[in-house]
């Protein structure tokens, strides 16, 4: 999903309306096309011709329903992210050896790393917590980062901008949640202290429910968060870019392409602070349900 | 136009495949890099900071240490200082004495010199003037002899008179001058 990739299947799909006007598809068509998930990988080049990769489907019966667990392009592109995101890290804990000081790779990556301790672990937790769950809230950080990253090249796709991805990362911080909750403070305790301090007894059957409503809210938050702001950037830059196609005048790219390119810049600012958000409320989630409030 | 397409995208769809692939890439990806990269990077993140930490609390005593040396040194520049200008004026006051001991004892015996030659250049000049005054008195004998001859006979008597003379002799040379 880029801006290169959209516009070559926005001119086929007006081609194919001059030639066919019974099947004319509409530009939000064409860019929610680009903004979904579907088994099919498609690459454009630039002077003619495009690769089409069909993605398989993996039919899996389970409790009556069949679902599909065949790769979808959303999973394709996570797993190109992961593997990026994978050797990056791994290339930057490696380049600088047993030497202290760090230096080009390492040093952005470390800096990170830092920023993620000093500025997220160890504002919402105490030392020891922190170390226990830096390896994930590290991960969650780089992994929507790289994900949303790679959403950034030309023709290829934002898993992170799919509710499904998503719903499976906050899922992930709700598990932690309840472990970190029962482990810290016993499984009955954690339930008993979900009820704030000071709260009078006979509020309980009023409180326990909201309580525990709150926990999926919170994960729910989290999850429509980050899919909506990785999604809704994406959006706006193609439809944009799509009104050259909706005005049938190539004079609005005069305006429309700078916009759509500072759209683009402001993605990468706001990936970085997605990610932020997402692993600091993780990080908050994980902290609070852990001690009593 | 737009409502059938937000229908057909299904934008809000959670798909259990993708969740499913989601949280295999995602645990297998916190596990694999907790261990490769995490913690390795974090571990060195800690020495280092524990190598600054350490290096600056070397630094610090070692820099309170050098001062310490500074000080002391200082110190014993200064007494050694004070010590060499003690011992200069002391050298000097020394020199001063002995000058002066000299200047003393040298005066003393250039004036016991001086006194011993005049002592001597007087005793001397009363010989001399005793024998001078002896070859006088006999010179002028012999020449009063010599012209009186045999007319004087007592001379003893003439002797005294001569002598007497003689004694006047120079302040009548004085008188007559």
């Amino acid at each position: 999903m880029s801006l290169l990739s959209m516009a070559p299947s926005l001119l086929l799909g007006a081609e194919l309306g001059a030639e066919a006007s019974e099947k004319q598809p509409s530009v939000a068509d064409a860019v929610f096309e680009h903004v979904t998930d579907s088994h099919v990988l498609e690459f454009h080049w630039p002077f003619g011709g495009q690769l089409v990769i069909q993605l398989p489907h993996w039919p899996v019966s389970l409790f009556g329903h069949v679902y599909d667990f065949g790769p979808t392009k959303h999973v394709v592109w996570m797993w190109i992210a992961s593997v990026v995101l994978f050797l990056v890290v791994f290339l930057a804990g490696r380049a600088r050896g047993k030497s202290l000081v760090p230096k080009g790779l390492s040093n952005l990556i470390e800096m990170i790393v830092l920023f993620v301790r000093d500025e997220i672990a160890l504002k919402t937790m105490d030392e020891q917590m922190a170390d226990q769950y830096l390896p994930y809230l590290l991960t969650a950080f780089f992994f929507i980062v790289f994900s949303a990253g790679v959403g950034l090249f030309p023709f290829s796709a934002t898993s992170v901008g799919n509710i499904a991805v998503t719903a499976a990362l906050a899922g992930c911080t709700f598990v932690l949640m309840q472990v970190a909750g029962i482990s810290h403070q016993g499984f009955f305790g954690y339930f008993k202290h979900l009820i704030p301090a000071g709260v009078p007894w006979w509020m309980t059957p009023l409180m326990f429910p909201i309580e525990l409503l709150g926990l999926f809210t919170k994960t729910f938050a989290l999850c429509i968060r980050l899919f909506a702001n990785m999604i809704a950037g994406h959006i706006v830059i193609f439809f944009i870019l799509g009104l050259v196609f909706i005005m049938h005048t190539p004079i609005v790219a005069i305006g429309s392409v700078p916009f759509a390119v500072a759209l683009y810049l402001l993605e990468l600012i706001i990936i970085l602070i997605q990610a932020y958000i997402f692993t600091m409320l993780s990080a908050l989630f994980i902290g609070m349900s852990a001690h009593a409030h | 136009m737009m409502a059938p397409c937000f229908a057909d995208a299904n934008l809000m769809a959670v798909e259990p495949g993708l969740v499913f692939w989601t949280i295999v890439t995602f645990v297998v990806l916190v596990l694999l890099l907790a261990k490769v990269a995490w913690r390795p990077i974090l571990r060195l993140v800690e020495e280092r900071e524990k190598t600054i930490h350490g290096s600056l609390e070397a630094a610090k005593r070692d820099r309170s240490e050098a001062q310490g040396l500074l000080d002391e040194h200082r110190r014993l520049v200064g007494e050694a200082r004070k010590e060499a200008a003690e011992a200069m004026k002391k050298a000097l006051a020394d020199a001063e004495t002995a000058r002066l001991e000299l200047v003393a004892r040298s005066r003393k015996e250039a004036e016991e010199l001086l006194l011993h030659a005049r002592r001597q250049l007087d005793e001397d000049k009363a010989k001399a003037q005793a024998e001078l005054k002896g070859v006088v008195v006999e010179l002028a004998i012999e020449v009063a002899t010599k012209i009186l001859g045999d007319q004087l006979q007592d001379q003893g008597r003439q002797r005294e008179l001569l002598e007497r003379y003689v004694v006047e002799l120079p302040q009548r040379q004085k008188v007559s001058a």
